[in-house]
């Protein structure tokens, strides 16, 4: 088609119309034309077919949905035996027990070495009464998790050793099992959105 | 010599060639002035290159042969002449001159007629990029965004290694359980959001994170880490110990026996993310206003708080920047409704609180509303010089890409603790333009009806991740709903992912939702 000076204001809707129908179809041809370069391009310089993956292994990636199983087809609760190294202390830890021995290892829970540590350091400077005091006030205020089936167990043994607390001296009550202390004094109300 | 260029071209580069190549992309291809600029008369030195305006670069590009300007015109490499592709005006040409090369007028490719095929140099494709960025410049069009292309190294490796993992609908990559390792949904159910956050995503699979930190701690290595074990392809539950450790180590007040909510692990882990991203950002600002890392990007909104002095109707103005929205619920001991003071609220935007179930628009429109501080809080004006009462109004001046909502179900006041169930309504798709701070403008001048501009799709956001929390305040659980794709939603529940249908998602209590900007702009 030549190219020529046209005037539009004396054309009718009619040839208006074709007129806009041939820019239109113009431009289609463009974007396509555009679209092929692109892929010409893509397959020179060897990238067009790179992201293409099997068929056959993309079958063992298909989502499962039935009742009982995951989307994997596994069935639910299979996964008691997982380990995990610490690496704090690099022992073979049970994954589901891994946040409490994590929390003793670092020393960030109240009932861990690091705290004890600070007891008996402080012990030797400060009198007994004035220690234990401080303790009792900071077991009380703490937010703890709870673990639901060993809420009635806990209750009883807290009172008892709470009392227990108050006339034994500070360094007879380290030399209680850790261990045990710990699983006492988990506290049972008083948890922000705690878990089981 | 690349695979796609050709030897034919050597016989072109030769002398001025470059020089030539740019004027021609300049002066016909991408043409960059709007008006013709004055042409220099040539005066016996090298010619300059003049960007002709579009009209007169329309006028003299036809072809030599016919006078057509379209079918496809090709101009010739090696002298002045344009020729008709289609009609093979321009293959005559190359014929009887010997002129191997004809360039593509329309998008600027070079044609090699000894190859019959078109050819991709490197160094011509160079010239080229240029002059059309200068081109697009000039016009005010900004930058052409470019797709990945793999380099030379990154071919070759592709090449030697054919596995590939697509992330198609019904596809489990990217889906896995986490272990809870005693009491940790709370941390669970956050890396399950954060894992489909759809940039964060694609910023650590793309491997963008250069880490400089110098031992084994850096969370965002992790984090990276984190995202190869669920695009993996595995289908046995992640352990996310090496996780909790780092986060336990540098955000200490987290760990241990302190409240294990769900919403304070974001906050710290975003926190701890942010902290270390910073050191590999070349620039070891400390200004933590000035920070570009990821999860700024991603996470940071900037909130509006405009104080009004109701002596002397002066405003003051900060901009605080925030992570996430805690909205109160009705249920609490402060008082829900009405939304606005001295009004009835439920008017603005048409909606009325009383047909329902609460929404997460009201608990919106009840966090931007202009709240009255009270004759025992008065604020001092620097327009009056004295304490005055004042109201404050909280807008969003900036939003984020990530909009997290955190619903505050629990209370903690002074008199009791609790766990506020009362069911809140959130939709799949948000729009936050009557929360904007430029919003608030329009409805002081008295325009309470907002009128939904179609075309402004700034403030658009769609839902992709639901965090709950079952149970009550002593005992409860975490689970997470994602989306994976448009409307296939999957419900992370510790180690077990099953398929959960939008029904479930959206009749969930909902404790932290995540919304996404529906369009991105590039800046």
């Amino acid at each position: 088609m030549k190219m020529e000076d046209m005037s539009l204001s004396g054309l009718d809707n009619t040839k208006l119309e074709a007129l806009a129908q041939d820019i239109y179809s113009d431009l289609v041809e463009d974007a396509c034309l555009g679209l092929c370069f692109e892929v010409h391009r893509a397959v020179k310089q060897g990238y067009f077919f790179l992201d293409d993956t099997d068929q056959e292994s993309m079958k063992d990636f298909e989502i499962v949905d039935q009742p009982g199983v995951d989307i994997f087809g596994q069935v639910y609760n299979q996964w008691k035996n997982k380990e995990c190294v610490c690496p704090n202390c690099n022992r073979s830890i049970a994954a589901s027990r891994f946040a409490p021995h994590l929390e003793k290892c670092l020393g960030m829970g109240r009932n861990s070495s690091r705290i004890a540590n600070r007891r008996i350091a402080s012990s030797n400077n400060m009198n007994n009464k004035s220690e234990s005091d401080q303790e009792d006030n900071d077991d009380v205020n703490d937010n703890d998790w709870s673990y639901g089936s060993e809420k009635k167990k806990r209750k009883s043994d807290k009172v008892f050793l709470h009392s227990l607390k108050q006339h034994i001296p500070l360094v007879s009550f380290i030399a209680v099992e850790i261990h045990v202390l710990y699983v006492v004094f988990l506290s049972t109300c008083n948890c922000k959105g705690a878990n089981r | 010599m690349s695979p796609a260029g050709c030897p034919h071209v050597n016989g072109f580069k030769v002398d001025n060639w470059k020089q030539n190549l740019r004027v021609i992309y300049q002066c016909f291809v991408w043409s960059g002035s709007a008006e013709t600029r004055k042409r220099k008369k040539e005066e016996g030195g090298d010619p300059q290159p003049v960007a002709l305006s579009r009209p007169l670069q329309a006028k003299s590009c036809i072809c030599h042969m016919c006078g057509a300007h379209l079918n496809r015109l090709h101009s010739c490499l090696s002298c002045v002449f344009f020729g008709c592709f289609t009609k093979k005006h321009i293959h005559e040409h190359a014929k009887n001159k010997r002129h191997n090369l004809a360039i593509d007028l329309l998008y600027g490719g070079i044609y090699c007629f000894v190859c019959q095929d078109y050819i991709y140099d490197k160094d011509m494709e160079q010239i080229a990029k240029e002059e059309q960025r200068k081109a697009w410049k000039l016009q005010g069009v900004g930058e052409k965004y470019s797709t990945w292309e793999p380099t030379k190294r990154e071919l070759e490796l592709l090449r030697h290694n054919p596995k590939r993992r697509k992330i198609t609908t019904n596809c489990t990559i990217g889906l896995r359980g986490l272990i809870n390792l005693g009491n940790t949904c709370f941390m669970n159910c956050i890396v399950q959001a954060l894992t489909h956050t759809p940039l964060l995503r694609d910023f650590f699979l793309s491997d963008r994170h250069k880490c400089e930190m110098q031992s084994n701690s850096c969370l965002v290595c992790e984090m990276s880490q984190l995202f190869q074990e669920f695009y993996s392809g595995h289908r046995s539950p992640h352990i996310p110990f090496r996780l909790l450790h780092l986060v336990w180590t540098h955000a200490r007040h987290l760990a241990g026996y302190e409240q294990q909510d769900a919403h304070e692990f974001l906050i710290a882990a975003l926190d701890v993310l942010h902290r270390h991203c910073k050191d590999d950002n070349g620039k070891k600002a400390n200004n933590p206003n000035n920070c570009n890392c990821i999860i700024d990007q991603i996470f940071t909104g900037g909130l509006q708080s405009d104080v009004t002095c109701q002596v002397c109707h002066g405003v003051s103005t900060t901009i605080d920047p925030f992570w996430d929205i805690s909205l109160d619920l009705p249920g609490s001991s402060t008082p829900f409704w009405p939304l606005s003071p001295g009004g009835d609220g439920s008017t603005l935007n048409g909606e009325s609180h009383l047909s329902g179930a609460t929404t997460l628009t009201d608990c919106l429109r009840r966090f931007t509303r202009p709240e009255h501080l009270g004759s025992s809080a008065k604020i001092k004006c620097s327009g009056c010089h004295s304490y005055q009462e004042s109201t404050k109004q909280l807008t969003m001046k900036k939003l984020p890409i990530v909009a997290c909502f955190h619903l505050k179900r629990f209370e903690h006041s002074a008199k009791l603790r609790r766990k506020i169930p009362t069911y809140v309504s959130f939709p799949l798709e948000l729009d936050m333009t009557p929360f904007m701070a430029s919003s608030k403008e329009s409805r002081m001048n008295g325009q309470y009806q907002q009128s939904v501009d179609v075309f402004n799709n700034d403030n658009k956001y769609s839902l992709f991740a639901v965090v709950n929390h079952q149970g009550t305040l002593e005992s409860g659980h975490y689970t997470t709903f994602i989306r994976q794709h448009k409307d296939q939603w999957f419900k992370c529940d510790d180690a077990v992912i099953t398929k959960a249908s939008i029904k479930d998602v959206l009749d969930s209590e909902g404790y932290l939702l995540f919304y996404h900007k529906q369009f991105l702009e590039y800046e």
